[in-house]
């Protein structure tokens, strides 16, 4: 009878959220979480980090604000040596069949879009100080 | 007159009486570990606020005297000590199981800036449709009604 039907408690939000005010990696509280609550806790950070992006820029905000310092799929494969097609990598395909390689690159992905978020507060306290 | 309950759960009953005092002005009854007070809104509704100490495990609260009539709930915890994040932590997993009532998370900063900007998410970070986590000061009246108002708009909102 819970108020949230999604596969992730509000609790990891609560913790992703504070990992991310607080300076530090979002990824370390993914260690323990299964496939569904790390693909729904992507998805939340995405959709949080572009409701700063739009906040702090309005209409100036593009995805390329927060996926501009996350490597591409290709870097990705690359890295990791992997041969499988690109669509493999850039669709949770992966998730299922190499979950440690996948939930790795979802890592990185969610502390960029962190990192983003945080660029974004401070662009709103600089303009803060100037209004 | 109609009568809307709201719980208050903290780890700290200090936090919790600054925070519902901050509300309502005065609290009118407490022992050492609930607190009560009111908040009459107009002279057809009057708003009771229950501050409960959380501080053991969640099944010691009583929830079938809690659950079946509260608007809603506020976990009020400080942002600048993790512990007090960690302890309302499990009592949260555990009201999501039991209970579909909204819930705001008032993080408290007292005397210390707020991680988040003022011109940024002054209504707060929405978790899903159902809770959202607010900054607030404990014993600041605008800042802890504000956490209220919250919690009355996700009400409002679901109708």
């Amino acid at each position: 009878m819970s108020g949230n039907e999604s596969a992730l408690k509000s609790s990891i939000k609560l913790r992703a959220i504070y990992s991310i005010l607080d300076e530090k990696p979002v990824s370390e509280i993914m260690d323990h979480l299964k496939i569904p609550e790390i693909i729904e806790l992507q998805k939340f950070i995405w959709d949080l980090a572009v409701e700063f992006g739009i906040k702090v820029r309005g209409k100036k905000f593009t995805r390329k604000d927060i996926t501009r310092k996350m490597p591409s799929t290709t870097e990705y494969q690359r890295s990791v040596g992997c041969g499988e097609k690109i669509y493999y990598c850039k669709s949770t395909h992966c998730i299922n069949s190499n979950p440690e390689c996948a939930t790795q690159k979802i890592k990185q992905q969610v502390d960029c879009m962190a990192d983003s978020i945080r660029e974004f507060m401070k662009s709103a306290k600089s303009n803060e100080i100037l209004a | 007159m109609r009568i809307g309950e709201v719980v208050v759960f903290g780890t700290s009953n200090i936090e919790i009486e600054q925070f519902i005092e901050a509300i309502c002005q005065f609290i009118q009854q407490k022992d050492n570990k609930i607190c009560y007070a009111n908040l009459e809104i107009n002279d057809q509704l009057i708003l009771y606020l229950y501050g409960i100490q959380y501080q053991d495990q969640p099944e010691t609260i009583a929830w079938d005297m809690l659950s079946n009539k509260v608007l809603g709930y506020i976990f009020i915890f400080n942002w600048y000590q993790p512990e007090s994040l960690n302890q309302i932590m499990d009592l949260l997993d555990y009201v999501n199981e039991k209970c579909a009532a909204p819930i705001i998370f008032a993080a408290n900063v007292a005397n210390q800036p707020s991680p988040l900007p003022d011109n940024l998410f002054q209504d707060g970070i929405s978790l899903n449709f159902n809770e959202k986590l607010l900054f607030c000061r404990a014993g600041d009246s605008a800042t802890c009604k504000k956490a209220l108002v919250a919690l009355l708009d996700i009400i409002i909102d679901k109708l």
